[in-house]
């Protein structure tokens, strides 16, 4: 790689031996007789450094791009071609790291560590998809993420899912978002990061269980379109929040809907709403609409009550606890000469008390992260729950604006102002 | 009069829509820059501090790469030089020579090289450094402690997370920042810890 | 394709999934004991004969203050240098005085007139044996690491390890002539000291010997800085000194034999003047894994007083009855 970029540091030998304590120390070199000369140690530079604010360039240009396919153009090809670009380049060439779904928990440990300064570039990432959803729905979902794009390009013989399965699998990613932030915030692990399913395929080379899956949720993606992004990415949670409420969409068609079912079944991810012909009565409605609001608080205390009662098992996935625990429920281990982690922290010389310290206090924080986490949970469902309560009158087939990924497919299957159609209408008339 | 109801609902619901909108825009640029108001320019990197590495050996395995990104890195201003190198030999040998038999590297990454009686310098081919951490140990117990273990930059995918980071058991590897990306040794003092 | 197929091949991918997510984050990975695969294996090197051992340990004496560095003997009395602190006790653990001192101690030694010379670093300061501080020697220079102090007549000799130099003063402070140990064409490389081991000693007919720490051996020079005569050997086998810098440590007894310790594998030995392995002290064994290479005296019967530094205790070691 960068070779001819070695930064060669010389060390001053000598120069620090005035500051020798410690049993490692500097003592000059033997005194060769010899013309011998001995290296200076090589720190090969990083790979990245500028290159992190050129993938956030990259980025604001393939979220452009896409919005413009979507919108103006209306091209699914262009969304296409722009997903083989950031498969390549976000996914195979930049080894898929970073991205924003992961940025998500390096914006949580920012804001709960005052030691930790979360990078420009990360920042960016977990901002820029957002915004753009907020003013032109999931654009990045279509065009710019390296996992929706290699999802995109295996759909192969979609199914429709039973409305039933969809409803509870998309239930997940709100449970894989809290879970994931509580782990960040209480510094345990990247949850997301780690079960990222295709990182292994970006850097051709991962460990047997990442292999399997990712391969199950690739030929799981033959069937079902976009596994990962609909039934578990956390980040597309944030997404259908912000693109719910987004104020322009793509619109399956360019003017007005003829009702020509023809887009029915075009979307693989089952994100086109039907027209709703069902009579409205705004007085139950209403009334329906007020019940659901009002058992949201009972719903996010239960919520919070049940997270908060399971904290203990969740705080095990954190390995400072889960040393604490197995130390005072296996004292015997501590006699184990092959038990690395047992056998390092009793060399360390820090005392069983501090350890216990310690893990009490994380699992404090985990205790009171499962009230919010809890809330969190009861929060959504509550609102899932109430939008349900609304029945809106329907005429057109739109794109749930919500759930759709912006990958255009349906586009191509409006007649509407295509030009056999658009001839056809003329000899008709 | 029909229509008229159903564009007052149409104009409620745009309302609705277009503060939700707003409010959530401000929210995630609030979010936004409550992070960044602390946020150096600079990325992070992650980096083994040696002086708490204890040669657990998990680096050469749980890196995502294959081989790992770290790499035994050569402090040469620490070295010894000597006939007799801890990191180089495999405890017990009779013969003080570079048969294969003698060596301790198990991809036998170290190349030995006679400099002048008695000096011979070690150096570490990182092709075949797997980053067991195994000479490092036998250099630190009977050397000097000039070999040890360094996240090659230049190989090293900055995981978001690093994997070796999470199982270490010594917890010896942090992020750094980008602009002092190594922690090699002679370069740096320990700290009064 | 069948649509029961597909079903089937989803439910088992999901299961997959499941399985390695959610099994994989709530598995307790700490629960299965992994061994170090790249493990440092030492082999045989630390197993000992038995038949060698021929020290028991007879006494122990605890340490009250923190990080003990240094200990010397003399008739009766024992003087310990910790980092800021010296400490001198009789060999009954009774304390005669301690005194805090500005330090850090790098070296001690112990006359046979009850002077202390106290090597702190870069200098030398002398002390009585109630703790008075009698005299401090002038700074060297900043760089140095003094590792040693030797008596012999009139005459002290420091050894410096940070320049691989002996410096000889005269009682009163006074750096008469130095030596880096090269200046004869059979010892052509000198001292070579790698690390701040750098041990000295004088015999009983006066002979300074020094730890030539690099090339694992210990060395008898002339006043002027020649070599005399030399032993040691570079090798795993017990009878000679592994690694870069060893012996770490030694002393002269009393019948003139050399009790020597070593770093990183903590070994204790008895060599005669001759330099043959004569007995073993202490084996690895008997320390704290990866522990610093305890500093040891010896008193006119030949015990051995060890500074076991990770412990913090004096362990006197008493040779066996011989059946």
């Amino acid at each position: 790689m960068n070779r001819q970029f070695f930064k060669i540091v010389s060390i001053f030998s000598g120069l620090l031996i005035s500051v020798i304590t410690f049993a490692q120390q500097r003592f000059p070199r033997p005194d060769f007789e010899s013309d011998y000369k001995s290296p200076s140690i090589l720190v090969p530079e990083p790979r990245h450094g500028w290159m992190e604010y050129m993938d956030v360039f990259i980025l604001f240009i393939v979220l452009s791009l896409a919005t413009w396919f979507v919108l103006k153009k209306r091209s699914r090809k262009g969304v296409l071609y722009l997903s083989l670009f950031t498969l390549i380049y976000f996914g195979f060439y930049r080894n898929g790291c970073i991205c924003s779904i992961g940025a998500i928990q390096n914006v949580t440990l920012a804001l709960v560590d005052p030691m930790y300064a979360i990078s420009l570039t990360a920042l960016a990432f977990f901002m820029l998809p957002l915004l753009f959803a907020l003013f032109a729905g999931r654009v990045f979902c279509g065009g710019a993420c390296p996992l929706g794009a290699i999802q995109d390009l295996i759909i192969i013989k979609p199914i429709e899912l039973p409305i039933g399965i969809r409803k509870a699998l998309g239930v997940i990613p709100y449970l894989y978002l809290g879970l994931s932030i509580l782990f960040a915030a209480t510094k345990t692990d990247f949850i997301i990061c780690r079960y990222d399913p295709f990182v292994g395929i970006f850097r051709m080379d991962a460990s047997f269980n990442m292999l399997v899956l990712g391969g199950s949720f690739l030929i799981i993606g033959m069937f079902v379109g976009r596994p990962y992004c609909r039934f578990l990415c956390p980040y597309g949670v944030l997404l259908n929040w912000t693109s719910s409420v987004s104020k322009k969409h793509l619109t399956i068609t360019p003017s007005e809907c003829i009702d020509c079912k023809l887009c029915e079944r075009s979307c693989p991810m089952d994100a086109i709403n039907k027209p709703v012909t069902e009579p409205v009565s705004r007085k139950k409605d209403i009334n329906r609409f007020v019940l659901s609001v009002i058992i949201i608080p009972i719903l996010m205390l239960a919520g919070g009550y049940i997270v908060s009662k399971s904290h203990v098992y969740l705080s095990k996935v954190n390995r400072t606890v889960s040393l604490a625990e197995l130390l005072i429920t296996h004292p015997e281990l501590k006699a184990d000469p092959d038990h690395i982690d047992i056998q390092t922290f009793l060399a360390s010389g820090k005392t069983m008390d501090s350890l216990v310290q310690e893990a009490t206090v994380i699992r404090e924080q985990f205790r009171i992260g499962g009230w919010i986490l809890g809330a969190f949970f009861g929060l959504s469902f509550g609102i899932m729950f109430s939008k349900k309560t609304i029945y809106r009158n329907r005429t057109d087939y739109e794109p749930d604006k919500g759930n759709c990924v912006s990958c255009g497919r349906c586009m191509d299957f409006c007649p509407v102002g295509k030009e056999d159609f658009e001839t056809l209408m003329k000899l008709k008339s | 009069m029909n229509d008229r109801k159903e564009n007052k609902a149409k104009s409620r619901r745009d309302f609705l829509q277009s503060t939700a909108r707003y409010t959530l825009a401000i929210s995630i640029g609030g979010i936004g820059g409550l992070v960044a108001s602390k946020s150096k320019t600079g990325d992070y990197l992650w980096q083994i501090d040696p002086f708490v590495c204890t040669q657990c050996g998990r680096c050469a395995d749980e890196c995502v790469l294959t081989p790992s990104a770290v790499k035994c890195f050569h402090a040469f201003d620490l070295c010894g030089y000597c006939d007799l190198c801890g990191g180089y030999f495999k405890p017990g040998v009779m013969d003080l020579n570079t048969g294969g038999e003698n060596q301790l590297c198990p991809t036998a990454a170290i190349k030995r090289n006679f400099v002048e009686d008695p000096f011979f310098e070690y150096t570490i081919d990182e092709d075949l450094c797997i980053g067991c951490g195994k000479c490092v140990k036998g250099c630190s117990s009977f050397g000097n402690g000039s070999l040890h273990l360094q996240i090659n930059q230049d190989l090293c995918v900055n995981c978001n997370q690093c994997a070796i980071a999470r199982m270490c058991p010594s917890d010896a590897i942090t992020r750094v920042p980008a602009s002092n990306p190594y922690k090699v040794k002679g370069d740096f003092i320990k700290s009064n810890t | 394709m069948n649509k029961n197929l597909i079903y089937l091949i989803l439910i088992v991918c999901g299961l997959a999934i499941a399985y390695i997510m959610v099994g994989g984050l709530f598995k307790n990975e700490l629960k299965k004991t992994t061994k170090n695969p790249y493990e440092y294996d030492l082999g045989d090197i630390n197993k000992i004969d038995p038949e060698m051992i021929k020290y028991k340990e007879t006494k122990r004496i605890g340490l009250s203050f923190a990080e003990p560095k240094v200990v010397d003997y003399s008739s009766g009395y024992l003087a310990i240098g910790f980092e800021n602190q010296l400490q001198m006790i009789d060999t009954s653990g009774r304390e005669i005085f301690n005194k805090a001192v500005s330090g850090p101690i790098t070296s001690l030694k112990l006359s046979k007139d009850n002077l202390i010379y106290l090597g702190c670093k870069n200098h030398i300061e002398k002390y009585n044996t109630n703790g008075d501080l009698i005299e401090t020697w002038q700074e060297i220079d900043p760089s140095t690491y003094i590792t040693s102090i030797a008596l012999k007549d009139d005459y002290v000799f420091v050894a410096n390890a940070s320049g691989a130099v002996v410096l000889q003063y005269s009682l009163t402070g006074e750096i008469l002539h130095s030596f880096d140990g090269k200046n004869r064409t059979d010892s052509k490389h000198g001292f070579i000291i790698p690390s701040p081991y750098f041990d000295l000693d004088v015999d009983s007919g006066g002979e300074l010997w020094a730890a030539n720490t690099g090339v694992q051996a210990i060395e008898n020079y002339n006043l002027d800085g020649s070599l005399r005569a030399f032993w040691g050997a570079s090798s795993y086998d017990l009878k000679g000194f592994i690694g870069c810098c060893n012996p770490a440590h030694f002393s002269i007894l009393e019948n003139d034999s050399f009790v020597t310790c070593e770093k990183g594998l903590v070994r204790i030995k008895i060599y005669l003047p001759s330099g043959e392995l004569e007995s073993v002290v202490a084996t690895p064994d008997d320390f704290s894994a990866n522990s610093i290479p305890p500093d040891l005296t010896s008193d006119e019967m030949n015990n051995i007083y060890i500074l076991d530094i990770s412990r913090k205790m004096i362990r006197k070691f008493e040779r066996k009855e011989t059946s």
